[in-house]
């Protein structure tokens, strides 16, 4: 058998070792959802890197850094490095926050901040929504890497990754995601590090892959690929990016699950110094992806740049061991997704409207049901294989962004926001950033609203939150003491 | 207008500030460190 298989099954089998040992150690709801709230900095550091390096890194940024260039640098990379540090700053409020008012997921910081159950089910509808979007963009992530590396079909790729991430974040929860995902990512920094070093060599060190670019295409060493991105549009990217970091769903349950809040700041500032090491190996490898397939024509599109040069420019060991470390990427990502929507649906939807009375148990339960309905959709939408990544990619941050820009800042750090400021821009946001990524993905946009969906809905939903809470009543004292 | 190692000035000094944005966070954190635990509650 080949032994790119081989490792690949080595590597499944331990992952799902792992879920089991979580399996055993999960007995309540905090063990599911927030490893009892006894995350380290150095776990919550592998955990909050793994889930943030997926398919959308490996194959789609690499992958917009072969077409583009240097683009990648303004368009992607500076919007994540700001993201890291305006996520350092609110850790460590999260987490004193959770813990003072025993809030289990994001949704509950929103119920309980602005005292409104609506907020609390409107902000899971549409983490469920953008999530869905999100694990598609992993299983395709996934399913152009078998396809390309083994050779194995797309669909048949899917299914079987799909099973195995669904099984074991089934089986333990938080727990097993926390440990696996620091296994994951030890795994692929290390094959993206050894990756890089292994290239390098061959195009020539930095300056020889400079000079090859320039003789591609000059383009693709302009930050705007030659003028073709609007300095605006790259700006819409950027932000959206690196707003959506700090209030991504994952990353507040991870900041409320440490411990304490310097484990908190501690998982932020150790986890965002790897990725920064990963990241400039990344950019490395996006551009020597392209020295060393130089015609952009000889490609189907540009998700199958990277694996393509590890198949046709690595050693065969190698090669396995980079693609257990993308089938690592992708998992330690989907698993934290899937737990967040298990989570979400059990914890605000079915606890909270349908059946308020359940057990713990009950709830775990429903939680496991719903990730595997969740999954099986999700792999089915998969196969229909919509568009390359980073296209899913800037349609997907609009509902990361766009519902919770205003709710999330203002309810921070402004005492004076109120119940139904906030129920107005959580909405207004929400809409409008929905209804312009739908006018553009339908080409139905006119040139006014072309640029990133989030730079609409953004300013216009912080404004209508101030206007709102102005103008109604606040807020009880004892309300604001929890949160202030 | 090339810069150091071939890329352009602007792309270098895109990555420099990368670098800097990049360690941030750990200097937030290392600043933590210093700080005695009871402040923690106060922020």
């Amino acid at each position: 058998m080949d032994i790119k298989i081989v490792l690949f099954v080595i590597y499944c089998l331990v992952i799902l070792g792992v879920g089991y040992y979580g399996y055993l150690k999960t007995k309540t709801l905090g063990d599911f959802y927030l490893a009892g709230r006894k995350l380290n900095k150095w776990i919550g550091a592998g955990t909050f890197a793994g889930t943030f390096v997926s398919a959308i890194t490996f194959v789609g940024w690499i992958g917009f850094g072969w077409k583009f260039g240097t683009a990648i640098l303004p368009v992607y990379v500076i919007g994540c490095l700001v993201g890291y540090v305006l996520y350092a700053i609110v850790a460590t409020k999260l987490n004193i926050l959770a813990h003072r008012n025993n809030a289990n997921t994001p949704s509950d910081y929103y119920e309980g901040r602005f005292d409104s159950s609506f907020l609390k089910l409107w902000t899971t509808i549409f983490t469920i929504i953008g999530f869905s979007v999100y694990l598609v963009i992993q299983l395709i992530g996934t399913g152009v890497l078998f396809e390309v590396i083994v050779g194995i079909p797309f669909a048949q790729a899917v299914i079987i990754l799909g099973i195995v991430y669904t099984a074991y974040t089934l089986l333990g929860g938080m727990k097993s995601v926390a440990w696996t995902d620091a296994i994951q990512f030890s795994v692929f920094i290390v094959a993206t590090i050894v990756a890089f070093i292994y290239v390098l060599p061959l195009v020539g060190g930095v300056s020889g892959m400079n000079t090859s670019l320039a003789s591609i295409d000059p383009k693709l060493l302009s930050l705007t690929f030659g003028g073709a991105f609007k300095p605006l549009w790259i700006f819409g990217i950027f932000f959206a990016v690196a707003t959506c970091i700090p209030m991504h769903y994952g990353y507040i349950a991870r900041a409320m699950a440490c411990k304490n809040p310097k484990e908190a700041r501690g998982m932020v500032g150790i986890g965002s110094f790897l990725l920064l090491i990963f990241y400039l190996a990344i950019v490395v490898l996006a551009l020597s992806c392209r020295v060393l397939i130089p015609d952009v024509g000889s490609l189907a599109n540009m998700d199958a740049a990277f694996p393509t040069m590890v198949i046709d420019f690595f050693p065969k060991l190698l090669a396995g061991f980079i693609l257990a470390a993308l089938g690592a990427a992708v998992m330690s990502t989907t698993d934290s997704i899937l737990l967040q929507v298990g989570s979400n649906g059990a914890n605000d939807i079915y606890k909270k409207y349908i059946n308020p009375d359940a057990s713990e148990k009950k709830v775990l339960g429903v939680a496991r049901a719903l990730l595997i309905i969740f999954a099986a959709a999700t792999i089915l939408m998969a196969l229909t294989r919509p568009a390359a990544i980073y296209t899913i990619y800037n349609f997907f941050i609009v509902f990361l962004v766009a519902p919770y820009f205003a709710i999330f800042f203002l309810g921070l750090y402004w005492k004076k926001a109120t119940k139904m400021g906030a129920i107005v821009g959580a909405v207004s946001g929400a809409v409008i950033g929905v209804a312009i990524n739908a006018l553009q993905v339908l080409k139905m946009a006119p040139s006014s609203l072309s640029y990133h969906p989030t730079l609409y809905a953004v300013p216009i939903s912080v404004i209508l939150m101030i206007i709102v809470s102005y103008v109604t009543k606040p807020l009880p004292e004892e309300v604001l003491k929890k949160w202030f | 207008m090339t810069g150091p190692w071939g890329f352009t000035t602007g792309a270098f000094w895109l990555l420099v500030l990368s670098v800097i944005i990049g360690v941030l966070p750990l200097l937030i954190y290392l600043n933590d460190l210093r700080k005695p635990e009871s402040k923690e509650e106060g922020e």
